[in-house]
């Protein structure tokens, strides 16, 4: 009863005709950052952040959330139409959204995914209302040891997705940790890494770092790949209702995958690090475990694509648990929306949902909202969406160039700020030249306030010690995971060059 | 390139480290000082930048990267954009804008030039009427005063 009390609240907040056209205004921009190639979400809210300044915080924040996740509705649209996927959590989505495109199921693809992606989001939703609670109530107990664990945890896990690539992963967030030591230390009121320099006191801003990486970086990076040069996108007609709506059998083949792919990708989602594009992959290779025709997976099988779309909407939704209740995002764009909320004076964490009930209620109902309003978009909107893929690449050029260095002066007026998204722009595009990880760059830089005082907090309550890390039982626990996540790979490492050693001596 | 990238992180990194060390480690009250972490944070990343070094100078011997024939187009647009940043304060916003547009449409739409004309001046003043007029952003005026 508790739950539908704070959602009523929630309702009350979000429900006005203000909040509800920025609403509709979020999702519109999620979509069209969704099909942008290599404009991503965590760009996408960076930019529209510094549009929002003179907004009410509340409403700027549901028009920021819809972009997050309405942006995982829309690189669907090109993932199914021409097998490119918009962001990195719908490459899954092209696995038996292209073959379906390919065998004229254009319309039931599209109406599937927003279907699929409208019932993941919404089991999200509807799970973060009676996890988020608990789990706040759970984190009360959190002292400096644990979230300095927390944080590392969330970091590491980053790392660990990177694969082949971890030690570039453990330099991207070393580096980001590096940036937010510049400015002020709190605790001492030492002056860091600022060489007299007024605007850099307070710190390097995330924004601009932000902005550099994911919007000037990748755009660079999609230039130096070619994407201006490629022809302009065929349009697609549907021609009659038949063709538009799935039949009977594609919605009763895909009835369990729905819920598989929605739990499945929430309980991801939560975990730091993994996000909407593991559990998007993970989804699928479940569906294709469990299902009766495991043979028809790839050649245009409707679950093949309903269990990656439900799973990254459950996903991004699972992600805000540890955002709000912790404060401490999994990914780059969450991180982005964790500064979006410092900005206005909110401080997500354990006691968020007490001390900010309108704030993080208003939010979560703004998402059953957003979630319907999505569906419908997607739907009735789907042409015009068409239209907008098929604009050419090298046209839009200008248009993200323009919001990225105009976004970033209108910050704070200032033009250091301009320069450092410049200079983060060329690092972010060798960085994704050379495999390194830009999100976790950001969620460093981010999170690095937190985890130095954090540790510092903790070492002057032990006197030094680093004994206290273990001798709490939850931090205990969280040691072992660190343990878990850094020997694990590392015996896998051992073992497979021992292997490769012995495969040597044989053909030796 | 990438030993050139791989050079500079290395480089970046033990200055980083050294400057570091000019923080005091510890306060006079026996706390972890100023010092502390950024010193941890360098000494980690000389170590893996160290080991990234080394991967890339024993991968050029194999392969070459930088493989586009765009790079050009890169180059360009950068250095559009890098002047337009160091001339927005001179220009002022709307002029500025008015003149990257149309110069980053040179480089990427040359052969349409009516319609590079129109997007050059409906988008800056599309973001102008958008940002500074109605959500108060404040651009740089410039010499012209718009």
């Amino acid at each position: 009863m508790e739950i539908l009390d704070n959602l009523l609240l929630g309702l009350s907040v979000a429900v006005t005709p203000i909040n509800l056209l920025f609403l509709i205004v979020g999702a519109f921009v999620g979509m069209i950052v969704g099909i942008i190639p290599g404009f991503g979400p965590t760009a996408g809210i960076a930019v529209l952040l510094s549009l929002t300044f003179s907004m009410d915080p509340i409403t700027a924040v549901i028009m920021l959330a819809g972009i997050y996740y309405g942006s995982m509705y829309g690189g669907t649209i090109t993932s199914i139409l021409i097998n490119t996927p918009g962001e990195s959590a719908t490459v899954a989505s092209t696995f038996d959204g292209f073959p379906l495109a390919k065998r004229g199921r254009i319309g039931p693809a599209l109406v599937m995914q927003a279907a699929a992606s409208f019932i993941g989001g919404t089991i999200g939703v509807l799970l973060i209302s009676g996890f988020a609670p608990a789990f706040a109530n759970f984190a009360k107990s959190f002292g400096p040891p644990e979230f300095f664990l927390i944080i590392t945890i969330g970091l590491l896990a980053l790392i660990v997705v990177m694969g082949d690539n971890k030690v570039n992963g453990a330099i991207s967030a070393l580096l980001g940790l590096a940036v937010s030591l510049v400015g002020v230390d709190v605790i001492t009121g030492a002056q860091r890494f600022t060489y007299g320099h007024p605007e850099l006191i307070n710190g390097i801003y995330f924004l601009p770092v932000a902005i550099g990486l994911f919007g000037l970086g990748e755009l660079f990076y999609s230039i130096y790949k070619g994407t201006h040069k490629e022809e302009r996108k065929q349009a697609v007609s549907f021609k009659d209702k038949e063709t538009f709506w799935p039949n009977k059998r594609e919605w009763s083949e895909s009835k369990g995958t729905f819920a598989r792919g929605s739990v499945l990708g929430f309980f991801v989602g939560m975990l730091p690090g993994a996000g909407a594009t593991v559990a998007s992959l993970l989804s699928y290779s479940l569906e294709k475990k469990v299902s009766k025709f495991s043979d028809k997976f790839g050649k245009g099988y409707m679950p093949g694509l309903v269990a990656p779309e439900s799973a990254n909407n459950a996903a991004s939704a699972g992600a805000m648990i540890p955002l709000l209740t912790l404060g401490i995002p999994g990914s780059g764009a969450t991180a982005v929306l964790l500064g979006a909320f410092l900005m206005w004076g909110l401080q997500p964490g354990p006691l968020m949902m007490e001390n900010e009930p309108e704030f993080a209620w208003g939010l979560i109902s703004s998402m059953y909202l957003g979630n319907v309003i999505l569906i419908l978009v997607n739907i009735f909107a789907i042409p015009l969406f068409i239209k907008i893929m098929q604009v050419p690449y090298k046209l839009m050029i200008p248009v993200i160039l323009i919001l990225c260095t105009i976004g970033t002066y209108s910050l704070h007026g200032s033009i250091v700020e301009t320069w450092i998204m410049l200079a983060f722009g060329l690092i972010g595009l060798f960085m994704k030249l050379y495999n390194f990880s830009p999100a976790a760059l950001v969620l460093a830089l981010v999170l690095g306030p937190m985890a130095e005082d954090t540790l510092r907090q903790t070492l002057i309550t032990s006197g030094g010690s680093l004994g206290i890390f273990v001798q709490r039982p939850i931090s205990l626990i969280l040691v072992l995971v660190i343990v878990f996540i850094v020997v694990l790979p590392a015996i896998k490492f051992l073992k497979d060059g021992r292997k490769k050693d012995s495969s040597k001596d044989i053909s030796l | 390139m990438r030993i050139i990238f791989s050079v500079f992180l290395f480089l970046f990194s033990i200055y980083f480290t050294v400057q570091a060390y000019e923080y005091d480690y510890m306060t006079s009250s026996g706390q972890f000082g100023p010092g502390f972490f950024p010193l941890w944070i360098g000494f980690l990343l000389i170590v893996f930048t160290a080991i990234t070094l080394f991967k890339a100078i024993k991968q050029r011997l194999e392969q070459e990267d930088l493989k586009s024939n765009q790079l050009t187009t890169l180059f360009l647009v950068f250095a559009v954009t890098f002047l337009f940043i160091f001339l927005l304060n001179i220009l002022g916003a709307v002029i500025g804008m008015v003149i990257y547009v149309f110069a980053l449409l040179f480089i990427l739409n040359r052969e349409k030039l009516v319609l590079n004309t129109i997007i050059s001046i409906t988008i800056p003043v599309g973001t102008y009427l958008l940002l500074d007029v109605w959500l108060n952003a404040g651009f740089p005026k410039g010499i012209f005063g718009l």
